[in-house]
C-alpha cells in the first residue's frame, strides 16, 4: 500500500475541520477525494504533506510517517496546490528550475527534467515567456507541472483545475489520466463530480470533515442505487390510467405522475424510452420533453447527506 | 545550500520589480540630494549663536568676550550678538534667539588676582541643548585655563616667599610681576572649540550624522520591502509550496534574510559611496570598520524585517505591523534626530534598538577614526540582535504551521 491515512483528525480550537478520515491508496491508483467547499479536503491534503500538523493520526506515505520523517516523505510526493502557486515576474523554465532544487533534483539532472515536465504539459515552447503573460489555463499546468519534477511516487492534487475554462480542464485531466496510465499513483481532490468520475476508480467523499463513503465507482453508484430516472414533461395533464399503464411497461420500477410531469424509474434506462413515448402518445398524452439521469456520485452525496455537492 | 537558491531568486524578483527598484534605489539618492540641500549640507557644518552680557567690563571678560569668542577659530562656528543686560539676554534664550546666553558678572576681572570664586553664567534652553553645550565647552576651556594659571601662580608666589630667594622689600615687585606674567603680560592662549556634549561625547558634523541616519531611514524602509516580498510569497501561496518540499523551514527563513540582506547592503553601500562623493561626507578612515559596521547594522535590519514578517499572519496586518516599526526605530533610533539631543529617558530606550548602537558605531569612526576594535561594541549588539531576531521568526513561523 503506497499511502495509509489513519484516523486523521485535525482540530482548530473547538472546529473539528477533519474529523478521523481514513483511507488507503495502492501504488498506481486514482484515488479521488471529493467533497464540497469546506468539507476538509484540503486540511486532509495540507496534513499529508507535513505542512499541517495533525491533532490526531498519522499518514504512512511509501513507509515514511509524516509525524516522524516528513522530509522522506515529502521527497516521494507531488503536490500541485488549489491555487496557482508560481513567481510571475519569473519564466515558467526559472520557476520549474528553482522548484526542482528546493524538490533535492540533481544538478545534472535539473535541466533535462525541466525538459521533461515541459513536454508533458505542452508548454516548452512558453517555457521562457513570464509566468505573468500566461492565460490561466497555461498557469495551471505550469503549476502542475512543478509538481511532477520530483517524478514522485505520489502526485496530490489539490481542485487543480478550480477557474479554469473547459477547453484547459480537459487538457489537464488528460494529462493526469495519461501519467496515471504511466504508473504515477494520484490523490485528487474536487468537488466537480464529473472530474472525479472521469479520472478516478476509486473514491472518498467527504463530508464535514468526515469520510461518509468509501470505494470504487460502481461500488458507491451501487450504493446510490442503481435506477435509471426518466423524466417526461407533458403538453397536458394526465391522469391515473396513464400512470398505470406505463407503470405495466415491462422494466418500469415506479412511476410518478404529478401534473404534467411523469418521473419513470426503471433499471432499462434509454431502451426504454420508444415504449415511453409510444404509449404516451397512444393514451393522448404528447410528450413535450423527455430525459434520462443515471445514477451518479451526486445522487449518492444528496442521499447520503440531504444537500448538493455544490451548496 | 538551498537558502542561497531561495535568495538569489528573491533577487530577480526583485530586480524584475522595476517600480520596487526605483524605490529601493533611487528614491534615497533623490531624497539625500535634496535633504542635502534642505540642511545646506555642501559645505556648511554647525553653527551656535551665543548672545554675550559683559557686566564686568574688565581685563579677564575683554579676554572672554574677544580673544576667545572672536577668535579666528570660533568666527566660522559662532554668531556673536551682545546685549547690554542680563534681562535682555534671558528673554532671548527664553524666546529660542539665540543657542545660549553668557553672562559675565561684575567682579569677575578683579576677582583672578584675589583668587575669590566668581561663576559665569551659560543659560540656554532645551530646544537648543545643542548649541548651549557647545558654548558651555568654550567658556568651561576658558575657565580651565585661567584656573590653571591661578594655581600655577599661587604655587610660585608661595615658592618666592617661602625660599626667601627674594628680599622682602622686593616680594610685592615679585608677586605682581608672577601675576603679570601668568594672567597680563602674556596673551591667553586661544581655545580651541571641542565640539562635544553635555555628557563630553564627541559628536560628528550634523552633514555626517544625517548621512548615517538617512542610510538606517532607509535601511529600515528596505527591509520593510523584504517583509513585503515574504508576505507576497504567503499571498501567492509559494511559501506553502516551498515547505511541501524538503526544504527546511531554517533554510526559507535564511534565504529570505539574505535575499534582505543583499538589497539593503547595496543600498547601504550606494549611500555611502555617494555621500562621501558629493557631500564628502567622513565616514572615518578605517574602510574594513565601515564594512563590518555597516555588514552588523543591515544585517539587524534583514532580521528585523523577516521577524515582522513572520509574526504578521495577513498583509494587512504587515501594512500596519511594518510602518510602525520603522518609525519607532528610526524615531527612536536616532534617524530623525540627533541621539545627543534626545530627553535622558529616551536616550535610554533608544539603546534597544539596533539603529542607536549602528549610529554610536559610525559616529565613532566619524569622529575618532578607529578601526574595527574600536566598534566591537555596536557590532556585538547589531549582531546579537539579528540573531534573537531570527530565532523570533523560526519560532514564530514552527507555530503558524502546527
Amino acid at each position: 500500500m503506497l499511502v495509509e491515512v489513519k484516523d486523521l483528525t485535525k482540530r482548530f480550537g473547538k472546529l473539528t475541520a477533519v474529523d478521523g478520515v481514513h483511507f488507503r491508496i495502492p501504488a498506481g491508483e486514482a484515488f479521488g477525494l471529493l467533497g464540497p467547499n469546506g468539507a476538509g479536503k484540503t486540511t486532509t491534503v495540507s496534513m499529508m504533506c507535513g505542512l499541517v500538523v495533525p491533532s490526531q493520526g498519522d499518514v504512512i506515505i511509501d513507509g515514511h510517517s509524516i509525524l516522524h520523517d516528513p522530509m522522506a516523505v515529502r521527497r516521494v510526493i507531488g503536490v500541485v496546490p488549489q491555487d496557482v502557486a508560481l513567481y510571475p515576474t519569473l519564466s515558467a523554465r526559472e520557476n520549474l528550475t528553482f522548484f526542482a532544487r528546493m524538490q533535492d533534483v540533481p544538478a545534472d539532472t535539473l535541466a533535462s527534467r525541466v525538459d521533461a515536465v515541459l513536454d508533458i504539459v505542452q508548454l516548452a515552447d512558453r517555457q521562457k515567456d513570464r509566468v505573468e503573460t500566461y492565460s490561466g489555463g497555461m498557469k495551471r499546468r505550469i503549476n502542475i507541472a512543478v509538481g511532477l519534477l520530483n517524478q514522485p511516487r505520489l502526485l496530490i492534487l489539490d481542485e487543480p483545475t478550480v477557474g479554469v475554462d473547459p477547453q484547459s480542464r480537459n487538457s489537464i485531466l488528460e494529462t493526469l489520466k495519461e501519467l496515471n496510465r504511466q504508473g504515477v499513483t494520484l490523490l485528487y481532490t474536487s468537488h466537480y463530480m464529473e472530474e472525479v468520475e472521469f479520472l478516478c476508480t476509486h473514491i472518498a467523499i467527504i463530508d464535514h470533515g468526515k469520510v461518509i463513503a468509501d470505494g470504487t465507482q460502481q461500488d458507491l453508484r451501487l450504493q446510490a442505487g442503481n435506477k435509471d430516472i426518466i423524466n417526461v414533461q407533458l403538453v397536458r395533464e394526465a391522469g391515473d390510467v396513464v400512470r398505470d399503464r406505463l407503470a405495466a411497461l415491462p422494466g418500469v420500477d415506479t412511476v410518478e405522475l404529478r401534473d404534467k410531469t411523469v418521473r419513470i424509474a426503471t433499471n432499462q434506462g434509454r431502451s426504454l424510452l420508444a415504449g415511453v413515448i409510444s404509449t404516451l402518445d397512444d393514451a393522448g398524452c404528447p410528450v413535450s420533453t423527455i430525459d434520462v439521469k443515471e445514477p451518479n456520485l451526486e445522487d449518492l452525496f444528496l442521499n447520503l447527506t440531504g444537500t448538493s455537492l455544490r451548496d | 545550500m538551498k537558502f542561497w537558491h531561495i535568495a538569489v531568486k528573491d533577487l530577480k524578483v526583485r530586480v524584475r520589480d522595476k517600480s520596487a527598484f526605483v524605490v529601493l534605489l533611487i528614491l534615497p539618492m533623490v531624497m539625500i540630494i535634496i535633504l542635502g540641500t534642505v540642511f545646506n549640507w555642501a559645505g556648511s557644518s554647525f553653527t551656535a549663536n551665543v548672545t554675550l552680557v559683559d557686566l564686568d567690563r574688565g581685563d579677564m571678560a575683554r579676554r572672554l568676550t574677544q580673544d576667545v569668542f572672536g577668535s579666528p577659530q570660533l568666527r566660522d562656528l559662532l554668531v556673536v550678538t551682545t546685549v547690554s543686560s542680563e534681562a535682555e539676554a534671558r528673554s532671548l534664550v527664553e524666546q529660542g534667539k539665540t543657542g545660549a546666553a553668557v553672562i559675565i558678572p561684575a567682579g569677575f576681572s578683579s576677582s583672578m588676582p584675589a583668587g575669590t570664586k566668581v561663576s559665569i553664567i551659560v543659560l540656554g534652553n532645551p530646544e537648543t541643548a545643542t548649541q548651549a553645550g557647545v558654548i558651555r565647552n568654550v567658556v568651561e576651556s576658558f575657565t580651565a585655563e585661567v584656573q590653571r594659571r591661578q594655581l600655577a601662580a599661587s604655587i610660585a608666589i608661595r615658592t618666592l616667599q617661602e625660599s626667601g630667594a627674594v628680599p622682602p622689600q622686593r616680594m610685592q615687585e615679585a608677586i605682581q610681576s608672577v601675576l603679570h606674567e601668568v594672567g597680563i603680560s602674556q596673551q591667553t592662549e586661544p581655545v580651541s572649540l571641542r565640539t562635544t556634549t553635555q555628557e563630553g561625547l564627541k559628536v560628528p558634523r550634523a552633514l555626517d550624522y544625517y548621512a548615517v541616519g538617512m542610510a538606517l531611514l532607509y535601511l529600515i524602509f528596505t527591509a520593510n520591502t523584504g517583509t513585503d516580498g515574504m508576505l507576497e510569497e504567503k499571498r501567492q501561496h509559494t511559501l506553502p509550496r516551498i515547505l511541501a518540499t524538503p526544504t527546511s523551514r531554517v533554510q526559507v527563513l535564511l534565504g529570505k534574510l539574505v535575499g534582505i540582506f543583499a538589497i539593503a547592503a547595496l543600498q547601504f553601500a550606494m549611500i555611502i559611496v555617494l555621500t562621501r562623493v558629493l557631500y564628502g561626507v567622513n565616514w572615518g578612515a578605517s574602510v574594513p570598520a565601515v564594512i563590518v559596521m555597516a555588514t552588523a547594522t543591515v544585517l539587524a535590519g534583514a532580521g528585523l524585517s523577516t521577524m515582522v514578517a513572520a509574526l504578521a499572519r495577513t498583509p494587512e496586518q504587515a501594512g500596519e505591523i511594518g510602518p510602525a516599526v520603522a518609525l519607532i526605530y528610526s524615531l527612536l533610533g536616532g534617524s530623525m534626530w540627533a541621539v545627543y539631543n534626545m530627553p535622558a529617558w529616551m536616550n535610554s530606550v533608544s539603546r534597544l534598538t539596533f539603529t542607536r548602537w549602528s549610529i554610536e558605531g559610525f559616529t565613532s569612526l566619524m569622529v575618532n577614526g578607529g578601526g574595527v576594535s574600536s566598534i566591537l561594541r555596536p557590532v556585538g549588539v547589531c549582531l546579537a540582535m539579528a540573531a534573537v531576531f531570527l530565532l523570533i521568526s523560526v519560532t514564530v513561523l514552527n507555530r503558524n504551521y502546527q
